[in-house]
């Protein structure tokens, strides 16, 4: 088996058999949306999409830095170094591993936010759904780079978010966000949106297995 | 074989090896000595690629080169740290296959449940690791270190936690793997009889 499919399948297994990780973050984000719900009255802000993606930044980049934190703290990130395989195969083998438990995220996120906000998407929802696993990839990859390089320190998990948010928030987020709106408004943005959606995965997936490889 | 010369490593400001020669032989066990903090755990860390060196003239193992070959010295090492981590979701079995796995060992199934017999924890491999006594860690952490047929073992005090059984088992494995010709690197605070030569490491040095 390649490891790239070993590492997937160890870090499915492992937070499978807890849940600690995936149910604390579908916990958060059902909060986070229940308080924005009932406290946002301003109807546009409401009947776009930036309250769904900003329920997914917040608790998948808690749950990618989760996923790293715990590898950290147990001292199991030493296995995963001392294995003979390339430092790119472990960032897309970890990146992957994530990006699994985030889709799972994203999709009870994607159904709190249908139940509690209505669905804004109305026939579009599937291409909904589509872009937000797409936004994903480039989450995950972003966070996974940035808590294996900040876990080792102190306060690990607020440096993560202090690298990972202003970064993506200018790319992927506001792609995806662009993205989902034009989905509701049915503006023609939306080839350009989802284009640039597409180009920042790929950039950060390459950029996070180049900077790791390198890196070492 | 292990070729270490003029290997330095340092933390910030302070050195911990300066100028470090050594050479382990295949077939050869050498026990390293040293008082807390001379640096023996540090040693071993370079050594598998862990910690990075600062320099060095030659750092071979088997003829590959630290800095140019890490994979394959990381194939060729067999490492048992002080406190092995495991992942506690994990069953002592599934451990030790995903380390085999990741080490693209064909039969990893079949391995694993053999390599378990032989440090005596088969039948307790289909328990959580978590659920492990300190004693049973340390036996899986040595299964794991000799389960991919390392060419050179580093062991960081392998005897800690182990009841005498499980001392007689790793001796057992120990000279076992010496006659099939590994080198063997261990760090200890005293030198067991069966180890061929015993260095100390002192002010970063071996003394």
């Amino acid at each position: 088996m390649n490891p790239i499919q070993v590492l997937i399948r160890k870090e499915l297994k492992v937070e499978f058999r807890s849940l600690q990780g995936l149910v604390a973050s579908a916990m958060l984000s059902f909060m986070i949306l229940m308080s924005l719900r009932f406290s946002v009255i301003d109807s546009i802000i409401l009947q776009n999409s930036g309250i769904l993606w900003a329920s997914i930044l917040l608790t998948g980049l808690g749950l990618v830095t989760h996923i790293s934190t715990r590898e950290s703290e147990r001292g199991t990130v030493d296995l995963l170094k001392l294995a003979p395989i390339t430092r790119y195969q472990l960032f897309l083998g970890r990146m992957v591993g994530s990006l699994v438990l985030l889709w799972i995220l994203s999709t009870i996120i994607l159904v709190i936010y249908v139940i509690l906000f209505g669905n804004p998407f109305a026939e579009n929802l599937l291409l909904a759904y589509l872009i937000v696993l797409i936004g994903c990839t480039g989450l995950s990859a972003v966070g996974t780079l940035a808590a294996s390089s900040a876990t080792p320190l102190h306060g690990g998990w607020m440096i993560t978010s202090l690298f990972a948010i202003p970064i993506l928030l200018f790319t992927v987020i506001e792609a995806a966000i662009r993205s989902t709106d034009s989905l509701i408004s049915g503006s023609s943005d939306f080839e350009l949106a989802f284009m640039l959606l597409i180009m920042y995965n790929v950039a950060f997936v390459t950029g996070g297995a180049w900077l790791s490889e390198i890196s070492d | 074989m292990i070729k270490l010369n003029a290997f330095f490593k340092s933390f910030g400001p302070k050195k911990v090896l300066r100028s470090l020669d050594l050479e382990v032989k295949d077939g050869e066990i050498v026990t390293l000595v040293g008082n807390n903090g001379s640096g023996k755990t540090t040693l071993l860390r370079s050594i598998n690629t862990l910690d990075k060196p600062d320099d060095y003239d030659v750092a071979e193992i088997d003829g590959y080169d630290l800095r140019s070959s890490p994979e394959e010295i990381r194939s060729r090492i067999g490492y048992l740290p002080h406190n092995p981590a495991f992942y506690p979701e994990l069953t002592g079995f599934e451990n030790l296959r995903f380390w085999l796995e990741l080490n693209s060992i064909r039969d990893a199934e079949s391995r694993a449940r053999g390599f378990l017999a032989k440090v005596g924890l088969i039948s307790f491999g289909d328990d959580l690791s978590g659920n492990y006594s300190r004693g049973m860690v340390q036996r899986l952490g040595f299964a794991m270190a000799i389960s991919h047929t390392p060419t050179t073992l580093l062991l960081d005090e392998p005897f800690t936690g182990l009841d005498s059984d499980g001392i007689a088992i790793i001796e057992k494995l120990l000279t076992k793997l010496r006659d099939e010709n590994c080198s063997i690197l261990l760090v200890s605070h005293e030198s067991p009889s069966y180890s061929d030569r015993t260095v100390e490491l002192d002010r970063g040095g071996i003394s």
